[in-house]
């Protein structure tokens, strides 16, 4: 068994999972193992620096993993290159839908919040989306973090429940002040289960 | 190669750690060595690079006829000439390279993007026949708006760079078409919480300008395309492969036809690491069927290759009162010139790592605009994140009222602790640098009037990746050593001296060269701080092959088991039940190569993983003459771990070396721009380096933590003296003046403005 860390970044793919442990012998393994789990990760882990007990190994694929290691993808930095490939640098695209699709196929219930109509100054434009599975855990922004909480809380209802819901912040609710909407726009949201 | 086989702490050494002669030293001396432009061949055309007058233009379309008409003039060459190479990151393994971007570097396509950005060559009998053949080129211009500033790149309505580039990385990223071209994050704990529990919170906007690694050498390469299709390259670079494959790739040659020869190089540090005039000067041979020189003035140097990124930096630490860091955060915005690329994720990597600290958000963009763009330069990325770093370390101390060197000590990383980019530190010897520092003289010395005294810390990764070695014995006993590494720093006289260890012969009896492509094995550039390292490693392990060879001659010679013939310090010796046979010396075996099996050749390549962090501290004393804002380095030492010093007078070399780069960028480098984009001070009058008499003896001190990786220990230390200087000379600044300056360099009239102004506009 190796410990395997993942960075803040890399935890947007990993269901927010940080620290796992994995049955593998070999860096090629591994990774194998850990695209079945986290698909999205696939991109990042085959073109990562990849540190075995802060050894950090350039052209890791095949090395091999003593047991009770811990291993973690990280930028590689090549000192002439100039570019440090952040596994940010990699990553996949930020389409929230891609991802709900990753979710789904994962076998979790998911629910997208897309802003579909706003009022003065209000930090996303029509058409953003945010995603939320049952757990909380999401993806996305409907307002740049002002009315998340409250979009989130009710997703989760809405994918109790299974009845979509259109929700409203602006500066004359009362409740925009207390969820965070402050800078005078008005939002409307509209809450669904994907199927 | 691997931890088993490190000797590093015990063994004792006979040849590692002495100072010979460098090899090269008497034709450096004399004037013999051979550099770029000192390079020519019967029927040699010369060949210009047609620069382009706007900083952010479109081609929309260029016409040569009139300048083809010029006497003497044998090619003209533009886009059309090259293949349309599509831009976008290839992965090689974990690093990479975009062929597209690096493409338009070499010759614009679409659009020009920097002012001196090559549009066009010409190849002619004589220098002022291209010249002349240059400026009869026409092109049709859509002048655009150049973007000169982060701010203008920022800026809502900022016209984009490359049409299609959205931000990666990191998210939150911004929506559509961007200058912002990648985003890096590092997060751990909970900043907020961090901040919360902060007795003190020190913070501060910090900018550094764009500056050039100012080699001594300006590029310069002779190229000759023969009828058969094949190609020969010679130019200063860091890697011979790598320039093989770029100019395969952006002049459109089988890879297999490309030979590259590298000459001897004056400076690189980083800089020639990427082609500017190489597949330029291929494509004019091509065209022309003659061999072609490029030579770039020491305008265009600095007009159309290097730099590193300037850079507009926020960042704050929180502290409890006892001096322990609880809550680190930044945000840097680097300059990448006109393509992707800037060092921002090292510094990102770098700028905290130094340092325990559960708390943090390191956050860092990479920001396109119509500037040259950058390429490596030693450490990239680092000092400029340091400079923020260590300047607020240094305030830190003032608010708390510490000793700035027992404060990094009480906050320092060990080995265990882990990096802010996620992995731990292994074998490390950051507080035996620091503890080194505290108690050199020079830390305790008096200072006089308007003398003030600065420290600074920091770190770069050194490299290992992918080298080849191969070591041959003459039948006198000597020995060759070659690699594919061109030798910069003095790489050759460590090449020997391993081999001569391991040998057990005078290092005179090795000679070191480094070869062209076809006649060594591949090896990754010179850089990166990996030479000493990886290419050592490859070395090491041929000669040991070598070494086994020889015992295995003299057993035949003898006559006895390969067991029972030991070697030691250049002789095999009998041992066991053959001890009567008694030695036999090197030159003796070499003398029956013949006979016993013919000549004794090995060869060993390695891809090691990287070496791990070498840590300096830098103490620096500034004098600052109040009535004219001049300041003067009085005194300066550079304590660093370098694992082991295979040559220490290259390894001081180093350390002196990117001091002095480090003193330059903070006291006087910077370009000037003028409103158009036009770097007003292209030249060494104008863009002032430090020179001989700018700066004092700088004084060095080796401190020698073995790295487990490599066998003798080596760590790598080529990139890691200029990291600290900036920050150092900047709190000796503090300390000289009152004045933090946050923004560099801090030139006299800076400086001035700054002390007529009570440190208002530092």
């Amino acid at each position: 068994m190796v410990t395997v860390l993942f960075s803040n970044a890399q935890s947007r793919y990993t269901n927010g999972d940080t620290s796992i442990q994995v049955d593998a012998k070999r860096v090629d393994q591994l990774v194998r193992l850990l695209v079945e789990r986290y698909a999205e990760l696939e991109d990042i882990l085959e073109h990562a620096a990849v540190s075995v007990d802060g050894v950090i190994h350039n052209d890791a694929l095949y090395v091999p993993l003593p047991d009770s290691v811990e291993v973690q993808f990280v930028g590689a930095v090549a000192g002439g290159s100039g570019e440090a490939v952040s596994e940010a640098l990699l990553s996949t695209s930020s389409n929230v839908l891609r991802e709900a699709q990753v979710w789904l196929e994962a076998g979790r219930s998911v629910a997208v919040a897309t802003v579909i109509e706003t009022w003065g100054s209000s930090p996303c434009p029509a058409g953003s989306q945010l995603i939320v599975d049952a757990d909380g855990h999401f993806e996305g922004s409907v307002s740049g973090g002002c009315v998340e909480g409250a979009v989130i809380e009710k997703a989760c209802e809405v994918l109790a429940q299974g009845e979509p819901a259109i929700l409203e912040f602006g500066v004359a609710d009362e409740e925009a002040w207390s969820v965070g909407l402050a800078c005078g726009g008005r939002v409307k949201i509209y809450v669904e289960q994907l199927l | 190669m691997s931890a088993d086989t490190n000797e590093g702490q015990e063994r004792k050494f006979k040849r590692i750690g002495t100072r010979p002669i460098r090899h090269d030293g008497l034709d450096k001396v004399t004037g013999r060595a051979r550099f770029g432009a000192d390079y020519a061949l019967p029927g040699m055309l010369h060949g210009v690079m047609v620069r382009s007058p706007y900083a952010h233009a479109r081609i929309l379309s260029i016409d040569i006829s009139q300048a083809e008409k010029v006497p003497g003039v044998r090619a003209v060459v533009t886009r059309d000439d090259f293949p349309d190479v599509p831009i976008g990151w290839i992965p090689a393994g974990s690093t990479g390279v975009d062929l597209g971007a690096n493409a338009r570097t070499v010759m614009a396509r679409e659009k020009v993007l920097f002012h001196g950005h090559a549009f066009a060559a010409v190849a002619a009998t004589t220098e002022l026949a291209a010249r002349e053949a240059g400026k009869l080129i026409k092109v049709e211009w859509e002048v655009l708006t150049p973007v000169l500033s982060l701010e203008q790149a920022l800026a809502k309505d900022a016209p984009i760079l490359h049409e299609g580039q959205e931000t990666k990385g990191d998210h939150p990223t911004p929506e559509g078409d961007s200058n912002i071209a990648n985003q890096v994050c590092f997060e751990g704990g909970d900043i907020a919480a961090g901040f919360e529990e902060a007795d003190v919170i020190v913070e501060g906007h910090f900018e550094t300008p764009m500056v050039h690694q100012g080699y001594i050498e300006p590029h310069a390469c002779l190229a000759n395309v023969r009828e058969d299709g094949t190609c020969e390259v010679w130019c200063p670079t860091q890697g011979a492969f790598g320039v093989k494959g770029e100019v395969a790739s952006i002049a459109g040659i089988e890879p297999s036809l490309v030979k590259v020869t590298p000459t001897e190089i004056g400076g690189g540090f980083g800089g020639k690491i990427p082609v500017y005039i190489e597949p330029v000067a291929v494509v004019l041979s091509r065209k022309a069927a003659r061999p072609v020189k490029i030579t770039m003035s020491r305008e265009e140097v600095f007009r159309g290759s290097g730099p590193t990124s300037g850079s507009r930096m926020w960042a704050r630490i929180g502290a409890k009162s006892d001096g322990t860091f609880v809550a680190v955060e930044t945000k840097f915005d680097f300059e990448a010139g006109a393509f992707r690329g800037s060092p921002v994720g090292a510094a990102c990597m770098t700028v905290f790592s130094p340092y325990n600290c559960e708390n943090f958000r390191i956050f860092g963009r990479d920001i396109v605009l119509n500037k040259p763009r950058v390429a490596a330069y030693r450490a990239p990325g680092a000092p400029i994140g340091a400079f923020a770093a260590e300047s607020l370390i240094d305030e830190l101390a003032m608010k708390l009222d510490r000793n700035p060197i027992d404060l990094r000590i009480q906050n320092a990383v060990a080995e265990g602790d882990r990096a802010k980019y996620g992995p731990r530190f292994g074998t490390i010897g950051f507080k035996e640098v620091l503890e080194a520092t505290r108690s050199h003289p020079h830390y305790k010395a008096e200072l006089g009037p308007n003398q003030g005294r600065g420290v600074a810390a920091g770190f770069w990764f050194n490299a290992g990746m992918q080298s080849s070695a191969t070591v041959s014995v003459n039948d006198d006993g000597s020995a060759v050593v070659r690699t594919g590494n061109p030798d910069i720093g003095g790489s050759r006289a460590s090449m020997a001296l391993m081999c001569a260890e391991e040998l057990g012969v005078d290092v005179a009896r090795v000679r070191p060269l480094v070869g062209d492509t076809d006649s060594v094995g591949y090896c990754d550039p010179t850089g990166g701080s990996r030479v000493t390292y990886a290419t050592g490693m490859a070395v090491i392990e041929a000669t040991r092959q070598v070494v086994d060879h020889l015992r295995a001659r003299a057993a035949t010679i003898w006559d006895i088991e390969l067991d029972a013939v030991e070697w030691q310090d250049g002789n095999a010796v009998a041992i066991n039940g053959s001890a009567e046979k008694g030695s036999m010396s090197l030159e003796d075996i070499a003398r029956k190569m013949r006979l016993t099996g013919g000549p004794i050749v090995s060869s060993a390549s390695v891809n090691p993983p990287a070496a791990g962090p070498g840590f300096g501290v830098h103490v620096c004393d500034l004098e600052v003459d109040p009535e004219t804002g001049v300041s003067k380095v009085i005194r300066y030492t550079v304590v660093q771990d370098a694992g082991k010093a295979i040559h220490p007078t290259y390894v001081e070399g180093q350390y002196q070396g990117g001091a002095a780069q480090g003193i330059g960028w903070a006291l006087n480098e910077e370009y000037l721009w003028d409103a158009e984009g036009k770097v007003e001070n292209a030249g060494f009058l104008d863009y002032r380096i430090p020179v001989a008499s700018d700066l004092p003896m700088i004084d060095t001190v080796i401190v020698e933590v073995a790295n487990p990786l490599h066998p003798y220990g080596v760590r790598g230390v080529g990139e890691t003296p200029i990291v600290p200087p900036l920050g150092a000379v900047a709190n000796a600044m503090r300390h000289a003046t009152g004045i933090r300056f946050h923004r560099l360099p801090m030139s006299p009239p800076r400086v001035l403005d700054a002390l007529d102004s009570d440190g208002a506009s530092s």
